[in-house]
């Protein structure tokens, strides 16, 4: 790792700890991290998009913060520092959302806290920051959350089409209240997608036909 | 260094945590004003679209308010006046404490009941505006963490529409609650106080009722002086 310093800020290997996350080695699908999240903020397409951005900012400072000090935590107590590392970032991103984006911070209301929880948060903490450099933590950051934000945005489009007729909040399937659009004709929103539940298997399906794509990741 | 010590696990979490605590509690307090001041224009905001300025953003209310009300009262538990300043007083921790809103817009009076209670998973609550014949003019919902898309749409129009020429008061002039009726059959009947509820949201809706018939009731006394 000696000769990580010459190396360029957007080498391969750098630009890989941005890929990987995307399908190899997917937070949501692949390390199976994040799963609770994925479930509560995916009726909405929207809600889902400033969750991923939300986390995302979190990890990616917070995959910086530990890997600056980590030579200095003590690695008896490294969870505890890694959990207040995560969640003073998250108190702060809520205050400021209230403070500055109050629509979104309504929106998001709970989900904001739920953040901590995350375990993408503390996975990612614990498994790369605590040894690796700050840049390329800060990409593993950014990578992991939009791996993240990538199954959330699928998930929350078939839960919005599906489940209330939008997509992004605009009524593409027709008013199912005056009955235009194929409702005319019958349709009807399956009020069930919108329960957790139905998040759950919507995320085994994606892990299944990702894994039907990508042959190396089924184990053996 | 040996970050392995005793010694150096207290030093670190000793200094982790009154840094971080200092930096949190410069961040409330720095944005604390900030935040109240949102709180407060969506305040405004609710109250601006109960009396019929339904596209009316947030920042935009507090002229509003301004321009329209006219006068602000609270009342106690019984119905008497104790004061005014209605608008600093919320509802959750103010217990026995009703404040109501006079508002006059193009020559004609409202009286804005807030009201406030519990949905399904979190807290409701509402802004009633009424006439001076205590038929309701516009109402205003909305909820903490209610279910998108079933109990999270009592903060749309097409419900809270539902409520709108509906009186406080039955024909024969006693209190009546407003509630929310699961199938109702009465279709457009102005007279009973009842409005048809969402499918899928029972519950939310049931919180609804309950609010409204809580919420309203300390206001039957001085409803009923100022009431044409």
């Amino acid at each position: 790792m000696s000769d990580t310093n010459k190396e360029g800020l957007f080498s391969k290997s750098n630009i890989k700890l941005i890929t990987n996350p995307l399908n190899d080695d997917n937070p949501i699908s692949v390390q199976v991290l994040g799963i609770c999240s994925a479930l509560a903020v995916t009726v909405q397409m929207k809600n889902a998009f400033v969750m991923a951005l939300s986390v995302t900012a979190v990890v990616a400072i917070g995959n910086v913060i530990i890997s600056l000090l980590r030579n200095y935590i003590p690695s008896r107590i490294r969870i505890i520092v890694q959990l207040v590392v995560a969640a003073a970032l998250v108190i702060l991103v809520d205050q400021i959302l209230k403070a500055y984006s109050y629509d979104i911070s309504k929106q998001l209301s709970v989900f904001v806290g739920l953040i901590i929880t995350n375990c993408i948060l503390m996975g990612r903490f614990e498994a790369f920051a605590l040894g690796n450099k700050p840049w390329p933590s800060f990409l593993d950051g950014l990578g992991n959350g939009f791996g993240y934000g990538l199954i959330l945005m699928v998930v929350a489009f078939v839960r919005e089409l599906l489940g209330s007729g939008k997509i992004w909040g605009f009524e593409i399937l027709g008013d199912p209240l005056k009955k235009t659009g194929v409702y005319a004709s019958g349709y009807v929103n399956n009020g069930f997608i919108i329960l957790a539940p139905m998040a759950l298997i919507l995320v085994g399906i994606v892990i299944w036909v990702q894994r039907s794509i990508n042959r190396k990741l089924i184990e053996k | 260094m040996n970050t392995e010590g005793n010694g150096y696990t207290f030093a670190f979490s000793t200094v982790m945590v009154v840094l971080v605590a200092t930096a949190l509690a410069f961040a409330a307090t720095a944005l604390k004003p900030a935040q109240d001041l949102n709180i407060k224009k969506e305040k405004m905001q609710y109250i601006m679209r109960s009396i019929g300025m339904k596209e009316i953003s947030r920042e935009e209310s507090p002229a509003a308010y301004k321009t329209y009300i006219k006068d602000t009262l609270v009342l106690d538990d019984q119905g008497t006046e104790i004061g005014k300043g209605a608008f600093a007083i919320d509802l959750a921790k103010d217990k026995g404490k009703h404040p109501i809103f006079i508002a006059e817009k193009d020559g004609q009076k409202f009286y804005v009941l807030p009201v406030r209670g519990m949905g399904l998973w979190d807290a409701i609550w509402g802004y009633v505006a009424v006439d001076e014949n205590l038929n309701v003019k516009g109402i205003v919902f909305d909820h903490k963490a209610e279910t998108p898309g079933l109990g999270g749409d009592i903060n749309r129009d097409f419900f809270q529409d539902r409520f709108i020429g509906e009186n406080i008061f039955s024909t024969n002039g006693d209190f009546q609650k407003l509630s929310v009726i699961k199938a109702y059959k009465g279709g457009d009947d102005k007279t009973d106080g009842k409005v048809d509820a969402i499918s899928g949201a029972t519950l939310t809706c049931n919180g609804v009722s309950r609010m409204l018939m809580d919420g309203l009731k300390p206001y039957e006394t001085y409803l009923k002086t100022i009431k044409k």
